[in-house]
């Protein structure tokens, strides 16, 4: 074992400083912008959860119906928040396991700010009414294409990162960062072609597509994020390299072919659905390898997860994966998607995955980001815990009565001697508890920009030390 | 640089596999099934279908139905499973992936009632007590009850009147209502 | 590998250069964390290997088991083949065939409690139609009803949509026999054949029926139906 070795990254010449100095400002902007859109994407998520069991709320206004602000709050979560902040965290980390500096400085920070307006043109198109109608699509054709150009330009600064590299061998995170640039314009642009236009073969690409967002863009930036901070922080080293090969190289082959399992049922030729469902099964492997490499380098060092809010957030995003894999893998089969199917289980565990993996892996990136971007230290430690708490408790207090509720749904909907009417009332405490949670979690998320806002802003005094919930400890 | 071209290809190959295997292959198998069905889609229910989109009522209401034996969909009456066919070669497909309401692949034989449809859309708890459905007000007009002699006004429940007022249904409650009603399983070439 | 590295000394390929950072500060922000240690090469444990064969094993059997065949045909291997199960011949139920058909078509309009909606849907329960006359139901729902209707409680003027081409006349005697003898409704049932009889005698009509057209109908075809079934008693 190695562990008195200094990885090739950390002994090449050019120094953090210098690279975090050059990431300042492209990063920054990407990060601040995700930051407005998460609170714009919260206020759109508590109306569309009152709305579902207070159905006359703010209902006289064409642009405030469910029917709008549902697909909205998701496309500014996703192609705003998560997209935007995504971007920085991989370029920020990217930066940092290459040993080279951003480039393209000028044309990142252009493309966010036709980025932003991409997203600002979509939401009105959205609420007034101009939707593709497709889920995780609803941006018409053209803002999407947009969007879609402004990550590929991102990729292009990331591709030119691994060609002029200062280090010899690819870390691990390294690889999750430039698949994911690759996939997300390819998953774009074949989203986007007109030529899937019979419905049950555009539902086809729709779960095609939607999973995928999710399993080959988001979640290779949270793991990438995972596979830094993780060693970086606790200050051991990962645990196994054969190990994070093949994580990688097993998410890559499986979780492509996963789509298919929201279609168990439908009218698409079954031999399709089946092989989803078999390709989510094997997702099981490269989730039980990633866990325990995850699991072994933290372990020993669990203190550091107390003390630290980076590893606080990345390790609670590092469970939740664990967690809602493997719910993934066996919501697939037949016999469990029979009765969650068409329920809120689904959209709660499309919650675990989007916010308690992949939010809040970009929480913890940007409380250890931040500080050395802006080359200044968070304000408040009793604030950083603040959010920690509303968000954790709140994302738990979302799913945990949902899933219950959703099962419950399933159930009774699979039973006909239920009316059907019934099979909606019994949700209606879990809809309003999935309320409760979506003020703490809008909480929380306001303290994180207010957090964010002051150390942009430099606004106090500098604290001497990183701002951590302990002394002694070196990082945050 | 090998390594890099090596963690490039493998990237790219195994997104292109799956790819062509899950919306490249589907599109040929399935496709010739549809093209080969005449739907005679009127303008009302092409109009209809682009304010169903609008309006965003897929977020509630799924629109396929699964075999009898999976799920009690056949058994509440929805209808047989849903084939390709039953879509009307409309954009966007309007699958869906919830039920917070009933499955809509077979309103039009289930419920065709306009009166009922009208009444629902512009309040739905009026006819469908305890629903969490919204009310689409901007479907329909509200205007002096001498107004307008040749359109008649909903008939709602006493509650839901507005006294000297009468509710009008717009064009588009009418084109949404005409989708509506044409949602049923009689494909054509399909009977039995 | 720091070999490898020194001759790049501070520049990349981009042209940018490391400059005007004093000592300190580089220092500084190298000493606030901690360097990234290199990667273990452990094998990991165990049970993690039979997990991914355990795995492997059932993707596989799954794919097997249920990929059917390959061809645009949907719904395969859902539905349990013929014979499977033992097929039991329940004895048809009249009145809950009639509950199922009520639930599906009706109850939307006319509300679970028979009760529809005053001056929207006529009511079912106590209605004259239903209990006393049940030959005007089964015309309304073969042919449909509009206009202007005067009932007991209440004065209608909607559209019943008629049901004639989607229920068979079981359906419709089942769903006849189900309302009149639910929601407080205390009559007997009717038979299918009589639905048989009435569609015959009312094939001629096309549309709806109004409030005086049903009127003229029911005196059309009253003489050559069967005799008509016995009152209910109150």
């Amino acid at each position: 074992m190695s562990s008195g070795h200094l990885s090739e990254i950390d002994s090449s010449v050019q120094s953090i400083r210098f690279l975090d100095g050059k990431a300042r400002y492209p990063v920054l902007f990407l990060i601040a912008s995700g930051v407005l859109w998460l609170l714009f994407g919260s206020l759109l998520a508590l109306l569309a959860s009152v709305k579902m069991h207070a159905p006359e709320f703010l209902g006289q206004w064409s642009f405030l119906t469910f029917g709008r602000v549902r697909p909205l709050h998701l496309n500014t979560m996703v192609y705003g928040w998560a997209s935007m902040t995504g971007a920085g965290v991989a370029l920020w980390l990217l930066s940092r396991t290459l040993r080279v500096a951003i480039p393209m400085r000028p044309y990142i920070i252009g493309v966010t700010v036709i980025w932003n307006i991409a997203l600002f043109v979509g939401s009105i198109q959205i609420l007034s009414g101009f939707t593709r109608g497709i889920e995780w699509l609803e941006f018409p054709v053209s803002t999407m294409i947009v969007i879609v150009w402004c990550i590929l330009v991102i990729g292009i600064a990331a591709m030119l990162m691994l060609f002029y590299r200062n280090v010899k061998t690819l870390y691990v995170s390294v690889w999750y960062i430039i698949a994911a640039f690759l996939w997300l314009p390819l998953l774009g642009g074949v989203s986007s072609l007109p030529i899937f236009n019979s419905p049950t073969v555009q539902a086809g690409m729709n779960w095609w597509f939607a999973h995928n967002a999710l399993g080959l863009w988001f979640t290779p930036i949270g793991l990438a994020a995972a596979y830094y901070f993780i060693p970086k922080v606790v200050g051991r080293p990962i645990y196994s390299y054969g190990l994070s090969l093949l994580g990688f190289w097993g998410l890559a082959l499986f979780y492509n072919w996963n789509g298919f399992h929201h279609l168990i049922g439908s009218p698409l030729p079954t031999w399709f659905v089946t092989i989803s469902i078999a390709a989510s099964v094997m997702m099981i492997i490269p989730v039980v390898v990633v866990a325990v490499n995850h699991h072994m380098t933290v372990v020993g060092s669990f203190s550091a997860v107390k003390h630290s809010p980076t590893l606080r957030f990345v390790v609670f995003g590092a469970m939740s994966y664990t967690f809602v894999s493997l719910q993934g893998s066996l919501q697939a089969l037949r016999s469990t998607n029979e009765v969650i199917h068409f329920t809120h289980f689904v959209v709660a565990h499309a919650h675990i995955g989007m916010y308690a993996f992949v939010t809040m892996m970009l929480f913890g990136s940007c409380y250890y980001i931040l500080p050395r971007l802006t080359n200044w230290e968070w304000q408040s430690h009793k604030l950083i815990k603040a959010h920690f708490w509303l968000s954790a408790i709140g994302i738990i207090l979302y799913t945990v009565p949902l899933q219950i509720g959703g099962v419950l749904q399933g159930l009774a909907m699979n039973n006909p001697d239920i009316p059907f009417m019934d099979t909606m009332n019994l949700t209606i405490p879990y809809l309003i508890a999935r309320s409760v949670a979506g003020v703490l979690l809008t909480a929380g998320h306001l303290i994180f920009a207010y957090l964010v806002v002051r150390i942009v802003s430099k606004v106090g005094l500098r604290p001497e030390a990183p701002t951590i919930w302990k002394k002694t400890l070196k990082e945050t | 640089m090998v390594r890099n071209w090596i963690l490039l290809f493998g990237i790219i190959a195994v997104f292109a596999i799956a790819m062509v295997g899950l919306t490249i292959l589907p599109k040929l198998v399935v496709d010739p099934r549809v093209e080969a069905v005449d739907y005679g889609n009127t303008f009302e229910i092409v109009q209809g279908h682009a304010i169903y989109v609008r309006e965003g009522c897929i977020y509630c209401h799924s629109m396929q139905v699964r075999p009898e034996g999976f799920g009690a969909d056949f058994e509440r009456g929805w209808g047989r499973a849903s084939e390709a066919e039953d879509y009307r070669n409309l954009t966007p497909h309007l699958l869906g992936t919830m039920r917070t309401g009933p499955d809509l692949s077979n309103i039009g034989s289930r419920q065709p009632s306009v009166d009922w449809h009208m009444i629902h859309l512009y309040q739905p708890r009026a006819v469908s007590e305890g629903s969490i459905m919204p009310p689409y007000p901007w479907l329909f007009e509200v205007v002096n009850e001498t107004a307008r002699p040749n359109r008649e006004g909903l008939s709602l429940p006493e509650e839901y009147r507005i006294p000297g007022k009468k509710v009008i249904p717009t064009d588009e409650a009418r084109y949404l209502v005409a989708f509506l009603l044409s949602l049923n399983q009689q494909v054509p070439g399909m009977e039995d | 590998m720091a070999e490898n590295s020194e001759n790049k000394k501070n520049e990349n390929a981009f042209g940018d250069e490391e400059k005007n950072d004093s000592i300190f500060d580089i220092h500084s922000a190298s000493l606030r964390e901690q360097p990234l240690p290199e990667e273990g090469n452990e094998r990991g444990p165990w049970w993690m290997y039979v997990i991914i064969v355990l795995t492997l094993a059932f993707g596989f059997f799954y794919m097997g088991r249920y990929l059917g065949e390959v061809s645009d045909r949907a719904h395969v291997l859902f539905t349990a083949p013929p014979g499977a199960e033992a097929v039991e011949e329940v004895e048809f139920d009249l009145i809950a065939e009639g509950q199922r058909i009520y639930t599906r078509v009706c109850q939307a309009c006319h509300q679970a409690n028979g009760e529809g909606i005053s001056g929207v849907f006529p009511t079912l329960a106590g209605a004259e139609w239903v209990v006393d006359k049940p030959d005007y139901t089964v015309l309304s729902i073969l042919n449909g009803l509009r206009g202007e209707l005067v009932r007991e409680r209440a004065t209608y003027d909607g559209v019943m949509p008629q049901f004639g081409s989607q229920l068979d006349d079981q359906d419709i005697a089942a769903v006849v026999s189900y309302i009149r003898t639910s929601f407080g409704n205390d009559a007997g049932e009717i038979q299918p054949e009589r639905v048989t009889q009435i569609r015959e005698l009312t094939a001629d009509k096309s549309g709806a029926y109004t409030a005086e057209t049903i009127e003229e109908w029911i005196a059309r075809i009253e003489p050559d139906l069967e005799e008509s079934p016995e009152p209910a008693e109150d």
